[in-house]
């Protein structure tokens, strides 16, 4: 049967349990807005809160050029090189050619190596499967009946659990070229696995997370911005009081709406307070020109140009949002390459060298080894395919690695999470099996970085790959480290999502902290 | 209650499709509108019920054996309508946000002029088979950040607007207490869509009084006007629809008040607020009864304006978000583009619209009826001769492949899944899924990794690759369902166009369908004629319009209406949706 991953205590200081308990998941019978308050109050004199920030970026992983190169991994030989190396836990070399994951380890480009702020697991498996798959990214859950069952990890502790409450914006949701909440490109879901809709539009982020704040030295900008503040504040007492009125009237169930609604409200008045309470916040990033970035940002619809440039602004925002505590949870879902339907492009305007459709030219061709239908392996794949996708995941990393670079200038990164992953492992199988798993981040967040991990064979021999659900199944699903997460941000929850029994769900991830 | 029937069942790890075929019929091409040559047909056996039901609804305990097959009754006259016959009140939620894709209507009604803000508004998941679900909108921080800068911008947009100014005050140059008064008590009415309550006028009066403090404009009033209007539109008796009953229950549960009801028919039929005709009808207490509602309702879809909330139903019904993120080869398809896309988007509305509104009609006319809408962009698909910019209308002859919504370029093209083939799987699960409620289970995980041994001679045609593909003893069960219909409909490429020929070899279009029995079909057309007689076809029809006119799942009070529902549904869709407002459940609270 499966191998339980068994949960393992967390360094955490009293005062931050006696804080989580106040506001944890325990306490849901009282009103929420409720527990905010408490849970202001209570976060005020918390140290360097955690953030966390989640990449996900579509099409999987080549293996080849990614996976640890171990004494006892596959001798598969890439570009005259083998893969099967000298690799172990904490020694691991990223510098061979093509190496997906060198972005990590360029100080040239990036001001310095983050391998020692890297965890890297190998063989983590997602609850969800085939083209929908994100869903279940940060829900643990499967897709049933078009949504999953729960609320995903982001919304769980901004939302749910009160850590939110204290900054501007609880959360923000963020995606490139499509904001449909649809399960296949959405990784955030609230209360009951709805899906959020993602901001795609550059303009549309900033107002969000940075509308209400004028420089100290724009004294017209102020004077303004106080009226503003002023009329607001008026307009928002005047709704509250209309909120608890009605609130008192309704069901339980219905009241949660209106602690929903007020739990809003609450969010903008804080947005009337002064922005800029972060380490190195000093003013705050310019809003983008108007026409620096065109209407057309959807894919399929003419976006796909504005792809590139949109995550490199979305990063660079979260970077500031992070360093200014305008927000302590952020999700982003990348999307494909640019790709010039209008010019009939043939290749990526980035200069990869790739084919412009890369979702059916690139992803659906990979062709790794394999496996039959009884779970042996079997085939060696096609060599030529790995490479293209392997250019693609270093293009992702790129801007992960760009991310950390600009949270750590910013001194955010000691106390920010990043999770990047994708929503399959090997995509032309569509199998959310082996999907890469890459976590980082600085001092204060407790696991262990600068190691790779891996996960035992899915399944005990004879079988060399199963999927779960199989009895024999004994992979590692991501739910145990969404567990974890939640227990590094204090939340303590001991299962996380939905799985076929209690052991696919349960248990914090081994041997991170 | 259930939507759909699981055919497929889980054996020892495998899954299986049952065929509730038992004879075989056949269908030939017959005429557009001529009548199908199939027998009657069973409606398929129930099996498990999906589960979509949602956490915070209370759902009655399902009957999973109650019978949903129904037998063909004689029509009811369309003028005299049905009363929907319900043993008790469906449950309901009675704090319902109002739908985002309505809110422009709603604040261009309340504050008469011409508001488009709703842009920037996340959009909701459709959480309920496509559809939205009452129970599950809430306001989220960035809906609230959003809605506050659409009550700035709209409150700026009335001060901006004299003649808006002047309709929504009333005051007409005597900006006094009384004017003041008057336009607070109007205004929040309107928005509340029901009297404002002392309480509600002293506070909004009072906030009034503080717009000049803070806004300091210089124009007292306006100041006022402007903090009202910005408050009001977002409270959350405005934002949500709240319904609460009157204070006597009756046998049946608990009447709605003569306002509430107005709501929802106007919401429901019309998406917005109601207009003075309801308000002046609920005001006076005279729309209680159910002649009273119908009288309304009838009035109401025959108004145009009811066209938008029957094309957004028609557009989730068939998943047309689908076709703008549909990506197609260029080198294949190089006529595909987003202005391509919109103009067969065009076309289904103005089909939709002719077909349900104009003529009357219901599902069988949508499905047959002989013709669609061609303009210079659509005639690459269609070779109809059109050399227009704007979309006129085409008639297909009788030796036309085409015939009614599906053989049209949105959805030959929104549901062709790969972006150089077709894909007669997606094809033929959604026709089983969205037009016959007959749900198939996801393919095993390791679907895609599996193949069958290589085929003697390698498939050229599409058809070749999936027969093969699929030919496993495993994936027959559901594949030998979902196929023949996919099949049926190789006579059209991944974007539509017309194809005898495919790789250099016939297309072949024929097979036999097991949806109720088999029948041997030729093509597209004989088996969209097939299923349009269906009575499953029209059940499946009204349990959609019922969802989505409902905003929640089918409960088991709604079963034994659906049959009447898709009867009502030969008058058309218009007549359904009347007879949807005639239940207990629609006047009435559960207690």
């Amino acid at each position: 049967m499966k191998a339980p991953i068994v949960g393992s205590p967390l360094r955490r200081s009293a005062s931050r349990r006696s804080f989580l308990r106040a506001v944890g998941i325990g306490a849901t019978t009282l009103p929420f807005y409720r527990l905010l308050e408490d849970a202001f109050a209570q976060s005020a004199g918390e140290a360097l809160p955690l953030k966390l920030m989640v990449v996900s970026h579509p099409h999987g992983v080549a293996y080849e050029y990614h996976s640890m190169r171990a004494p006892d991994s596959a001798d598969v030989t890439v570009e005259g090189l083998s893969t099967r190396g000298t690799d172990t836990e904490t020694e691991w070399d990223v510098s061979y050619p093509n190496c997906s994951l060198q972005p990590f380890d360029d100080p040239a480009t990036y001001g310095q190596s983050f391998r020692d702020r890297l965890l890297l697991i190998e063989g983590m498996d997602l609850a969800g499967d085939g083209h929908d798959a994100t869903c279940s990214i940060l829900t643990g859950s499967p897709l049933v009946n078009g949504q999953p069952a729960n609320s995903s990890l982001d919304q769980f502790l901004a939302v749910e659990s009160g850590l939110g409450a204290a900054t501007t914006k609880s959360n923000v949701v963020l995606g490139v070229g499509d904001p449909n909440p649809h399960a296949g490109i959405t990784v955030s879901y609230s209360t009951g696995g709805v899906g959020v809709s993602k901001i795609i539009s550059p303009y549309e982020a900033f107002d969000y997370l940075f509308s209400g704040f004028a420089p100290a030295d724009d004294a017209d900008g102020q004077a303004e911005l106080m009226r503003r503040n002023a009329v607001g504040q008026s307009v928002i007492d005047a709704v509250r009081e209309d909120c608890n009125r009605l609130r008192e009237r309704l069901s339980p169930v219905e009241q949660q709406k209106m602690d929903q609604h007020l739990a809003a409200i609450r969010d903008l008045e804080k947005s009337f307070g002064s922005v800029g309470s972060g380490p190195s916040c000093s003013e705050p990033p310019p809003r983008p020109a108007a026409g620096e970035f065109p209407e057309a940002l959807m894919r399929y619809n003419g976006g796909e140009p504005t792809f590139d440039a949109v995550t490199d602004f979305f990063i660079e925002l979260m970077a500031q949002a992070f360093a200014c505590d305008v927000t302590r949870f952020g999700t982003l879902v990348m999307n494909d390459l640019p790709w010039d339907v209008a010019s009939n492009a043939q290749t990526d305007s980035l200069g990869l060298g790739l084919p412009s459709d890369f979702h059916n030219l690139v992803a659906h061709q990979y062709a790794s080894r394999s496996y039959d239908w009884e779970g042996k392996m079997s085939g060696t794949g096609e060599p030529s395919t790995w490479l293209p996708l392997a250019k693609y995941n270093k293009y992702c990393y790129q801007k992960v690695a760009r991310l950390l670079q600009r949270l750590d200038e910013m001194g955010a990164l000691d106390s920010t999470l990043v999770y990047a992953t994708s929503e399959l492992g090997n995509p032309a199988l569509h199998t959310a099996h082996g999907v890469p798993t890459l976590l980082a981040g600085g001092a204060n967040v407790p696991f262990r970085f600068g190691r790779r991990l891996r996960i035992g064979p899915d399944c005990l021999p004879p079988n060399d790959s199963c999927k779960p659900r199989d009895p024999e199944y004994a992979g590692g699903m991501n739910n145990h480290l969404l567990v974890s997460i939640a227990q590094a941000f204090g939340v303590e929850i001991d299962s996380f999502g939905q799985g076929p029994d209690s052991s696919y769900t349960t248990g914090a991830f081994p041997d991170l902290v | 209650m259930k939507f759909g029937h699981a055919l497929c069942v889980a054996c020892a790890g495998v899954w299986a499709c049952s065929s509730p075929a038992t004879e075989s019929g056949v269908v030939d091409d017959g005429p557009a509108q001529g009548g199908p040559v199939a027998g009657p047909a069973a409606a398929p056996s129930a099996g498990t019920p999906a589960d979509g039901r949602t956490p915070d609804e209370a759902v009655p305990a399902m009957d999973t054996a109650s019978p949903t097959g129904t037998t063909p009754t004689s029509p009811t006259s369309p003028t005299a309508g049905v009363a929907l016959d319900e043993d008790g009140v469906a449950p309901g939620s009675r704090v319902r946000r109002v739908q985002l894709e309505d809110f422009d209507r709603i604040v261009s009604d309340l504050l008469m002029l011409e508001a488009s803000v709703s842009d920037a508004f996340p959009e909701d998941a459709p959480t309920l088979h496509g559809y939205l679900e009452n129970a599950k909108l809430r306001v989220s921080d960035r809906l609230s950040t959003e809605l506050t800068l659409a009550a700035e911008s709209l409150a700026q947009a009335v001060r901006n607007n004299p003649g808006a100014y002047d309709a929504l005050t009333g005051c007409f140059g005597n900006f006094d207490a009384a004017c003041r008064d008057r336009f607070v008590d109007d205004f929040v009415s309107r928005a509340y869509r029901r009297p404002a309550t002392e309480t509600e006028r002293s506070a909004y009066t009072a906030l009034f009084d503080r717009g000049q403090e803070v806004v300091q404009s210089g124009d007292a009033f306006a100041d006022g006007v402007q903090v009202v209007i910005e408050a009001v539109l977002q409270s959350p008796k405005f934002i949500y629809r709240i319904e609460q009953g009157s204070a006597t229950p009756a046998a049946a549960g608990i009447p709605l008040t003569d306002h509430e009801i107005a709501s929802r028919l106007s919401f429901m039929l019309w998406g917005t607020m109601p207009d003075e005709e309801l308000r002046a009808v609920a005001d006076a207490g005279m729309l209680s009864s159910a002649d009273q509602i119908a009288e309304q309702a009838r009035r109401m879809v025959e108004s145009p304006r009811v066209g938008d909330k029957v094309l957004d139903f028609h557009e989730r019904w068939l998943q047309m978000n689908a076709l703008a993120g549909v990506s197609k080869d260029q080198d294949l398809f190089a006529p595909f583009s987003p202005e391509l896309v919109d103009a067969m988007q065009e076309e289904l509305r103005l089909f939709v619209n002719e077909v349900t509104l104009n003529q009357g009609g219901g599902i069988q006319e949508l499905l047959t009826a002989p013709f669609g809408y061609s303009n210079s962009l659509l005639d690459s698909v269609y070779q109809s001769g059109g050399n227009s910019a704007d979309l006129s209308r085409v008639e297909y002859g009788a030796d036309s492949p085409r015939l009614g919504l599906l053989t049209q370029a949105a959805f030959l093209s929104g549901h062709s899944s790969s972006s150089a083939t077709t894909s007669p799987i997606l094809r033929g699960i959604f026709i089983l899924d969205r037009l016959l409620c007959l749900q198939v289970p996801p393919p095993p995980a390791n679907a895609a990794a599996t193949e069958p041994p290589p085929p003697d001679v390698p498939p050229v045609t599409t058809r070749d690759m999936f027969a093969w593909k699929t030919s496993m003893a495993e994936c027959k069960g559901c594949h030998d369902l979902i196929n023949p219909i996919g099949f049926a409909f190789e006579g059209f490429d991944a974007i539509g166009r017309h194809r005898t020929m495919e790789n250099g070899a016939p297309v072949d279009t024929t097979g036999t369908v097991r949806v109720s029995e088999a029948v041997d079909v030729a093509d597209a057309k004989a088996l969209i004629n097939y299923i349009a007689t269906l009575d499953s076809t029209r059940e499946c029809y009204a349990r959609h319009l019922l969802e989505y006119s409902y905003g929640r799942a089918s409960v088991e009070v709604d079963e034994k209406n659906l049959a009447m529902l898709s009867n009502e549904l030969s008058h058309g869709t218009k007549a359904a949706l009347v007879a949807l407002t005639s239940g207990v459940s629609f006047s009435h609270l559960p207690e």
